[in-house]
């Protein structure tokens, strides 16, 4: 039975096929597609494909002029003028594409932008960054028996660490004017990380310069004061820590703010991180220490991530 | 479509069809109660494609849209045995296959009663896949054939004689994103081992029936994204909000035909009341919420909450409890 460890793939739809005696081509379709082996489906709702190019068709060659008798008086020019005339009728310009074409909604195509992480690595990288580590892994013998040598009863048996995602994440997004060319990236870290640790366990706050100038859920919502998540649960900041700002600007967060709010959130029992599309060179020395700066990059994969933080972030709670 | 069945609803072997007294109606929406379930050829077409290829069967769709109570049902039509764990954030892959009860085992070590010689297996404690893929091993915690059997908690209903079985791994997104790759070679193989036990299980090359794979069936609801390499092992199906339509012979087939106007009345208000996808959440009735509804108006003796009288009723119960939107509450004060 060992065959079924491999992806589905032709064995096994040649096994349904033999097995439910399938005789009609709308049956073998739907099998094929619901091995996931169909060719892929285009989405209803997905724009028109504008037409392919295609040049005007040349217009026909008109009529080559009768060869004239030269006459005396023929010059270098009418030469150059009737040869240019043939080369014209049997080359004829070359169409030129447009630059750019719109699609059905008037709208032009955007070329598309590479995200800051490798698309494939994204998911890996989020749930290494926002595991913690549960206390529910197998029993820990060596502190049980460490215990019972010393007379103890473990009034809880302890057990090893094991990364789990099950505290969620509080997800603070800057939204200053620096981090504006990040803004798609930003979007898709919201979406990578409700698919890899549910909707559910992704708290979204948005601020400006530094959270604990306020916070809040959406535009719609009054700005109110930044308080931590529940003892456990990691943060993680995706902001440029004021890099991407002026240096003469006033309004930047200095590091004894963001050092304040790292202390805050410490203070809490909540892991820190930080995506930082800056590299390190550029990260305020002393925030080094305060949190775990991820460059935001593609250079960094999950094993960068494990290189930080070891298999999960350590929380007591 | 025109095919083979393997698995045919219409020659259900144990489950009752259109079995619409009271105490049936009274089940509508329980997913444990297996009574009734309306498939659609596509789902059937899905559940046999499973068969087939040997395949786990990995149910997507938005809550109360069926994908527990299929289970159940498609093991009492077929006669199979039938398990089901519901992962939770903390289910660890090991855990459906067994568990070691450490507590009980240490309380026993301290109090002196550990069996000589026999100090582990008592604590075993077989997962539903074990119990799926070799019964008579799990019942015996791997000891010898003459040993006492411990006939699980969990086959309470079903028929516990037949070499095949139906597993239910119900709501797997909210496990931890490792335990769906940590299945990937048990549910492929059919094979796993119990290293306390030094015991693989099944015990011994299956024979026969004994050959076939169980069905397992997994649901999702897409709260995580499940690992590409798991879903390409996967034969997959959606299950689909159903149409008015659809609902109105839904509730038919629980509740008789009595009150088709009552059902038609129920479905209209509902598809009226569906608010836009506004990306914040809001959540739409499921069948579940659909037939409890008919449900209550029943037994309250309503019978047309369209009627003008009941319509004012209606607006305030439906935008207070129908669509459930998740607003944050700061923007709900």
């Amino acid at each position: 039975m060992n065959r079924f460890c491999s992806n589905i793939f032709i064995g096994d739809l040649l096994r349904a096929l033999k097995r439910l005696q399938v005789s009609d081509d709308a049956t073998r379709c739907d099998i094929t597609r619901l091995l996931g082996l169909g060719p892929p489906v285009v989405p209803a709702t997905r724009p028109a494909e504008p037409p392919p190019f295609t040049p005007p068709e040349p217009p026909p060659p008109p009529p080559l002029p009768p060869p004239a008798s030269p006459p005396a008086q023929d010059s270098l020019r009418s030469q150059i003028e009737a040869t240019t005339r043939e080369v014209e009728v049997w080359f004829p310009p070359a169409p030129v594409e447009p630059l750019s074409q719109t699609g059905a909604g008037g709208a032009t195509h955007e070329p598309p932008v590479d995200s800051l992480f490798v698309p494939n690595w994204t998911r890996a990288i989020l749930s290494s960054i926002l595991s913690t580590n549960g206390e529910d892994g197998p029993l820990d013998y060596e502190r049980i028996i460490e215990a019972l040598a010393r007379a103890e009863i473990p009034v809880r048996l302890p057990r090893r660490p094991r990364p789990t995602t099950r505290r969620g994440v509080q997800l603070l997004v800057d939204k200053s004017e620096a981090m504006m060319p990040f803004a798609s990236d930003q979007t898709s870290i919201q979406e990578a990380a409700r698919r890899a640790i549910g909707s559910d366990n992704v708290k979204v706050l948005r601020f400006v310069d530094c959270p604990s100038r306020g916070v809040r859920a959406s535009a719609r919502e009054k700005w109110k004061d930044y308080g931590p998540p529940l003892p456990g649960t990691p943060v993680l900041l995706l902001t440029d820590l004021g890099i991407g700002r002026p240096m003469c600007s006033t309004d930047r967060a200095d590091g004894q703010e963001w050092l304040g709010f790292a202390s805050q959130v410490r203070r809490a029992g909540c892991p820190l991180a930080a995506f930082v599309p800056y590299g390190p060179r550029r990260w305020p020395r002393a925030l080094r220490r305060a949190m775990t700066l991820v460059q935001w990059d593609r250079c960094t994969s999950a094993l960068t991530i494990r290189n930080l933080i070891g298999r999960a972030h350590q929380v007591f709670v | 479509m025109s095919y083979t069945k393997i698995f045919d609803p219409e020659k259900c072997v144990a489950a009752s069809s259109g079995d619409t007294s009271p105490e049936s109606a009274r089940r509508a929406g329980d997913r444990r109660l297996a009574a009734l379930y309306i498939y659609l050829d596509e789902l059937v077409l899905a559940v046999n494609v499973a068969l087939a290829t040997g395949r786990p069967l990995l149910l997507r769709g938005l809550p109360g849209t069926g994908k527990s109570s299929l289970a159940r049902h498609v093991a009492e039509c077929l006669g199979w045995r039938y398990y089901e764990e519901v992962v939770t954030s903390r289910t660890q892959a090991r855990e459906l296959q067994w568990r070691f009860d450490t507590l009980r085992r240490l309380s026993d070590a301290q109090a002196g009663v550990l069996e000589k010689g026999n100090s582990t297996r008592p604590y075993i404690e077989p997962g539903v896949l074990w119990w799926a893929f070799d019964r008579g091993s799990a019942s015996r915690r791997g000891l010898p054939p003459d040993a006492p059997n411990i006939v699980p908690a969990m086959e309470q209903g079903v028929q516990p004689d037949h070499p095949r079985a139906v597993v239910l791994l119900d709501e797997i997104d909210k496990a931890d994103p490792d335990v769906p790759n940590n299945l990937l070679v048990t549910l492929g193989s059919y094979k796993f081992s119990v290293p306390e036990l030094h015991l693989e299980v099944p015990e011994k090359e299956p024979e026969g029936l004994l050959r076939e794979p169980p069905l397992i069936i997994i649901t999702t609801n897409d709260e995580r994204e499940m690992p590409a390499a798991f879903l390409r092992r996967c034969v997959i199906y959606v299950l689909k909000r159903p149409k008015a339509e659809k609902l109105i012979e839904i509730a038919e087939a629980h509740f008789g035909h009595a009150d088709k106007e009552l059902y038609e009345s129920i479905a209209a208000l509902m598809q009226e009341g569906a608010p836009k996808d506004d990306g914040r959440g809001a959540t739409l009735p499921s069948t579940a919420e659909y037939l409890d509804a008919i449900d209550a108006c029943l037994r309250l003796g309503i019978k047309n909450p369209r009627a003008k009288a009941e319509k004012d009723d209606w607006k305030t119960i439906s935008s207070a409890t129908l669509w459930k939107p998740r607003e944050p509450l700061d923007a709900t004060a």
